[in-house]
């Protein structure tokens, strides 16, 4: 790949580009033996594939249709790009037997509350809970890939991988349930290049460790290209600002990798702006000010500091109900 | 490749019987075994005090979509990967595996900037990999060679299930 002069990227190994003399670029994506090839001059594709067809015995597969089980569709006059996992979840819906199942309106019922407690303890329970296919159907659900809005409840539910019981399996299949519903949802890319983080956070929403959640969302164009719905690996202690301000350094890191990335691959560069609806973790965030609730914080999350001094991040205060990751914290009906 | 193919000479024990009976072996299946021979393996005098991994053939009936005319029969021969020792068959293990986010961010560009986006998939990609490894494997069953029954292969290219396989190429 490099002797026909292309650049791997620093930020992901398996993203190869070259900048060609029209100042346009030419993008290739390896995935094993998949190849994505992506660039505006149809003559540079027929080039390439000809240099790779000479070194590799190739499949043309003409214009991309799937990739990884997903679906890609496009709307070119109005530059748009759909990516939706229709067929892969219709399968797993039928795999676990839930196509005859109603339909529910949420990704997790709030009447769910879920902790270790609902392992199964007796014999009996232990064995009911081995003919369940949890653990495959938590994976099914975490390949859902273009469906941020599950991502929540897939976090929630793969926390007792290791020791489900009836009371997890209940939401799982709710889960599935949900899914049915809207199974043709999907990811819409287009509009322009700006990169924007939003960042929320639920404390102490753990009911064995009181351990609070980190969410974040990325958007490209106002369009949805990352998100993590995880539990922090430390108890925020005081306050929501605390759980918050954890959330904002880990939207940042991933905030500084896209804009790496993109910066490499395409030339895009303009600072990103990081939403968060806590008004005193944007504080925090703004200035080294330390009181009593918070001079406890770990000092690595104020490379956050560091990071917003050089001017490659913005963190602004935004209203709940504007912040997409709000979604990621709590079950709600949402319209994507 | 093909050209190659045809000016090999038969060189193979040929025992198709030990291949399911419903399967259709190409005729230029030996010739391509002959092709594995000098490309991807060279047959040696087995020695001791070296570990020979053993190989087998998968059989796998593959159907596009819904169209019961392009069922195919494929057969992959694969090495028995899972009885070597990392440090001493093999060293590092990594699959050039692309990030989601990566995907996404890549077609996010493909919409913004409305470009084309084709897609390309590589045959065979494992045999073209080479090793650095030495690895020994048993002759694969049925295709043995004359007169060299008892010789070993030593892998010169990755095969399918070596732990390495996937970052070779």
């Amino acid at each position: 790949m490099v002797s026909i002069n292309f650049s791997r990227s620093n930020y992901d190994s398996c993203v190869y580009f070259k900048k060609l003399s029209s100042g346009e670029f030419i993008y290739l994506l390896l995935y094993v033996d998949d190849m994505l090839i992506a660039t505006s001059n149809m003559e540079e594709i027929v080039r390439l594939k000809e240099q790779l067809g000479s070194a590799f015995e190739m499949k043309d597969l003409g214009a991309a249709k799937r990739i990884l089980g997903m679906e890609i569709s496009r709307d070119q006059p109005n530059r748009k790009l759909f990516l939706l996992q229709k067929e892969f979840a219709g399968k797993v819906i039928r795999r676990f037997g839930m196509e005859k199942a109603k339909i529910v309106s949420t990704p997790l019922a709030t009447h769910f509350k879920l902790s270790s407690t609902m392992s199964p303890k007796s014999e009996h329970e232990k064995k009911y809970m081995e003919n369940v296919p949890y653990s495959s159907a938590v994976g099914s659900l975490m390949y859902l890939m273009t469906r941020p809005d599950i991502a929540q409840a897939v976090s929630v539910v793969s926390r007792y991988l290791a020791c489900p019981g009836r009371g997890h399996s209940e939401v799982v299949k709710w889960i599935f349930r949900y899914l049915k519903g809207i199974i043709n949802a999907h990811l819409e890319f287009g509009g322009n290049g700006i990169l924007t983080g939003y960042v929320d956070s639920d404390f102490g929403g753990d009911l064995d460790k009181r351990r609070s959640l980190t969410d974040y969302v990325s958007t490209l164009g106002g369009c949805v290209i990352s998100w993590k719905s995880a539990l922090q690996s430390t108890v925020a202690l005081s306050s929501s600002t605390e759980a918050e301000y954890m959330a904002i350094t880990e939207a940042i890191k991933e905030a500084i990798w896209l804009k790496a990335f993109l910066g490499e691959i395409a030339s895009l560069g303009d600072p990103i702006m990081v939403f968060c609806d806590n008004q005193s973790a944007v504080h925090l965030t703004n200035d080294r000010i330390f009181h009593e609730r918070t001079k406890h914080i770990d000092i690595r999350y104020h490379f956050v500091h560091d990071v917003i001094s050089e001017g490659n991040v913005l963190v602004k205060k935004i209203s709940t109900e504007e912040n997409l990751a709000d979604m990621l914290t709590k079950p709600l009906p949402i319209a994507k | 490749m093909n050209e190659e193919l045809q000016s090999m000479e038969r060189t193979h024990t040929w025992i198709p019987n030990k291949f399911p009976p419903h399967w259709y072996i190409p005729p230029q299946t030996e010739y391509l075994l002959g092709y594995l021979t000098n490309h991807t393996w060279t047959l040696v005098q087995p020695s001791s005090g070296k570990k020979i991994v053993g190989c087998k053939w998968v059989f796998k009936k593959k159907v596009d979509g819904l169209r019961p005319e392009s069922l195919r029969y494929k057969a992959r021969l694969v090495a028995k990967g899972y009885s070597k020792v990392q440090g001493v068959d093999f060293n590092e293990v990594f699959s050039p595996v692309v990030k989601y986010t990566s995907i996404r961010v890549l077609l996010s560009l493909v919409a913004i900037k409305d470009l084309v986006l084709e897609q390309l998939d590589v045959k065979t990609a494992f045999l073209h990999g080479d090793l650095e490894e030495q690895i020994y494997m048993k002759q694969p069953e049925g295709f043995e060679v004359v007169g060299k029954e008892n010789y070993v292969c030593l892998l010169k290219k990755s095969l399918y299930g070596l732990k390495q396989s996937p970052r070779q190429w």
